[in-house]
């Protein structure tokens, strides 16, 4: 799996690196436009401010745009490398490696997550480079003080632990969702790009319904039963732990639901055009 | 080792409705240059997806050194399919590092001096090249594994006959002579010279399965001719030698 890894993310940086760098490059952009004191300009120099503002604003639209655009850009690369390199010609070279379909999902799961893994903390680096400054870490510290002050240390700790976790959990059926429905869609004779989107559809739909008619009650008895005990003073510890072990099996479950019919997909009823 | 390397018992594959294989029993031996000749349509593509593991049977089995199509017979088997199977983003250094990394059989420098004979650099991107250069180097990393199966769909359907020569020079040259090259073409002419073995594909059914040699020797007929007589279709209004054009009268 390693090695097919290797080739996801290679394919991956020959894109994302100059998108990163551009996301970083506009962040240090805005953020000296944003320092120049254009207020204290010359009187007689209106044009120039003038000029200063519409490329500060420039600047800014820009950085929004490739913010939202390199997760768009993320969003298109997951599906289109398991759509051309699975399901249309790379399929011919994929298939015919001697390793096991499980890998090739496997890998093409964990890269997809790299990449946007990369691209969250990228995007956050560029939000710092623009936004730092002595009275945002003072905010920041506060926070921080005032949650340990209200909570046990401990809990806060645990609670940002295991949320990083379920962050990272929760992409897996994510984009394995996306790979359950260009499956699918590779099953249609005709018009397969089509059917994937239909299937995407069908899926959420199936889902919504199976979890209001099903699932939606027992989490709300969970919640009553909860309220309950919270006014029982409970063992925050406990709660956390709860709410991380429901949330993680509900990961579990989805993943499990669109993980094995897209492997037996490609592993029975593979037929690449 | 197997003695048989490649062993076909009824084998079938439905699309459908439509039967694109009927129960094909074939057994072929390692060592030997073998040519899969058929009209199109006539299966030969939809049997070596069999082989290589890219379609499933919807009947019978098919073994490939002794084990069903999987991961081992796969890592013996270099396939040349019909078409470009590149990733776009890939440059030819790339398709070589990646061929060495998945393939313990894959002769690099082998394979860098056949593409320095091409005049292909590593840092080439493969998107840039032409349609005859992509062809070329596809056959280039298929050819540089020491493979105990080439299945080699249609490689000169299309090309010129300069590049014709080429790539069966590059075949004859760099095949593993331990190992068995399929060839599927309805060229037959330009491939009888190289065969041991020929099997004929008529409908998803094989119609002759022989050594070259008795085959000639029996029939008194090249490959070609042979072809030619089992899969002559006439054409509306009657055979063009002597025929009257249908227009006319």
């Amino acid at each position: 799996m390693g090695r097919l890894m290797k080739y996801e993310l290679r394919s991956a940086m020959k894109l994302f690196l100059p998108l990163w760098l551009a996301v970083l490059v506009l962040a240090g952009i805005n953020r000296l436009t944003f320092n120049s004191n254009m207020l204290d300009m010359p009187n007689g120099n209106a044009a120039a401010f003038r000029f200063l503002e519409w490329l500060s604003g420039i600047a800014m639209f820009l950085f929004v745009v490739a913010i939202m655009g390199v997760f768009v850009v993320a969003l298109i690369f997951v599906i289109q490398r398991f759509y051309q390199g699975l399901l249309k010609d790379e399929g011919y070279l994929t298939f015919t490696l001697p390793v096991r379909t499980d890998s090739i999902l496997w890998a093409k799961t964990f890269s997809a997550m790299i990449l946007i893994a990369a691209s969250v903390v990228v995007c956050l680096a560029a939000v710092l480079i623009l936004g730092a400054s002595r009275e945002l870490w003072k905010n920041l510290a506060w926070g921080w003080q005032w949650l340990m002050k209200y909570s046990g240390r401990g809990d806060v700790i645990l609670a940002c632990i295991l949320g990083f976790i379920l962050a990272i959990a929760a992409m897996i059926p994510s984009v394995q969702y996306l790979y359950l429905s260009m499956s699918i869609g590779h099953l249609a004779q005709k018009h397969r790009a089509a059917a994937s989107v239909g299937a995407f559809v069908g899926i959420d739909i199936l889902l919504n319904l199976v979890s209001s008619l099903a699932l939606s009650p027992i989490l709300n008895r969970m919640m009553e039963s909860g309220i309950v005990w919270w006014d029982r003073d409970p063992d925050v510890t406990a709660v956390i732990w709860l709410i991380f072990g429901v949330l993680l099996a509900i990961c579990l479950i989805q993943t499990v639901i669109f993980y094995f019919p897209t492997r037996y997909i490609l592993n029975r009823h593979l037929n690449l055009e | 080792m197997e003695d048989n390397l490649i062993v076909c018992t009824d084998l079938s594959k439905r699309f459908g409705v439509q039967k694109a294989l009927d129960c094909v029993n074939l057994t072929i031996g390692r060592g030997r240059i073998v040519g899969l000749l058929g009209p199109n349509g006539s299966g030969k593509t939809t049997w070596i997806k069999l082989l290589c593991g890219l379609l499933q049977p919807t009947g019978g089995s098919v073994t490939i050194d002794g084990e069903a199509p999987g991961v081992h017979t796969k890592s013996v088997i270099s396939y040349l399919p019909d078409r470009m199977y590149f990733a776009d983003w890939m440059v030819a250094g790339d398709l070589l590092d990646y061929f060495e990394d998945f393939y313990k059989d894959f002769d690099r420098q082998r394979a860098e001096k056949m593409c320095e004979a091409l005049g292909i650099r590593a840092k080439d991107r493969i998107k840039s090249m032409s349609k005859g250069t992509k062809e070329k180097l596809q056959l280039v990393v298929v050819m540089s594994r020491q493979a105990q199966l080439y299945l080699l769909d249609e490689p000169i359907a299309g090309v010129d006959p300069a590049a014709r020569d080429y790539i069966l020079g590059t075949i004859l040259t760099n095949y593993n002579p331990q190992g068995t090259v399929v060839i599927s073409t309805h060229l037959i002419a330009d491939v009888e010279k190289i065969l041991d073995e020929v099997v004929f594909l008529k409908e998803g059914q094989i119609v002759c399965h022989d050594a070259v040699d008795h085959l000639r020797e029996a029939t008194g007929k090249s490959v070609d001719a042979l072809f030619r007589e089992i899969f002559r279709t006439a054409p509306y209004g009657g055979d063009f030698t002597g025929g009257e054009n249908t227009w006319e009268g």
